[in-house]
């Protein structure tokens, strides 16, 4: 599932372990989300997105890939 | 500037370190058996204060890397669930594929007694060594394993 995770760190010039302990996860959870290789939980989704103050859509994208 | 915590960090540092102290025991264990060389030949106070830190990475650390849910988040279970799934099956079906290929080796090779790599299998051992020898196979397969997984998983 691709999503907006990288860019919207990067807006707040966070780095991979300091958006990791702000969601309470390990660093390797957030590059694994970033690069795609992990789709978070339901209860991690929801706190990432309430982290940059923004609907779950707006951070992930669930549609198809061509 | 906040830090992700330390448990979920401890994890993955701890199984690098166990991986490494496995890795080198085990490379240590067959140079030992080819060449009679006792822990690369490392001089004795060495030896004196690697030995027993490598041990307890390479024996209890894999324990608790294993049983403490709290060291783990999503990720670090989720790969974890991956490993332990191929090491239940590893340990199904293992033990079953390497007595059918000693057995055969030993009816194609014949002879009264079988020889020295095959005597290992077929010598009666101490349940207490079987035991202890299973145990640290087990946990060390899982450190692997998981390694494995964690590597394939960042491919």
């Amino acid at each position: 599932m691709k999503n907006r995770l990288k860019v919207l760190r990067a807006e707040r010039d966070w780095s991979q372990a300091e958006l990791a302990a702000h969601l309470d996860v390990s660093r390797q959870a957030v590059n694994a989300i970033e690069t795609g290789k992990h789709d978070p939980s339901l209860p991690l989704a929801f706190r990432i997105a309430r982290l940059f103050d923004m609907r779950i859509e707006e951070v992930f994208d669930d549609t198809p890939q061509a | 500037m906040q830090t992700e915590k330390l448990r979920y960090r401890a994890f993955y540092w701890l199984m690098n370190a166990s991986f490494i102290m496995i890795t080198f025991g085990l490379v240590s264990e067959i140079l030992e058996a080819f060449t009679g060389i006792y822990a690369f030949g490392m001089p004795d106070i060495l030896v004196a204060i690697t030995v027993p830190i490598g041990m307890l990475l390479a024996t209890v650390v894999p324990v608790l890397l294993l049983s403490i849910p709290a060291w783990r988040d999503e990720y670090a279970d989720l790969l974890w669930k991956k490993a332990v799934s191929v090491l239940v099956v590893s340990f199904a079906v293992g033990p079953l594929l390497l007595f059918i290929f000693f057995v055969i080796a030993y009816q194609i090779i014949g002879g009264e007694e079988p020889p020295e790599w095959l005597s290992l299998f077929f010598d009666p051992q101490r349940p207490a060594d079987v035991l202890l020898r299973s145990w640290w196979v087990f946990n060390a397969a899982f450190v692997f394993i998981f390694q494995i997984v964690r590597w394939r998983d960042s491919r």
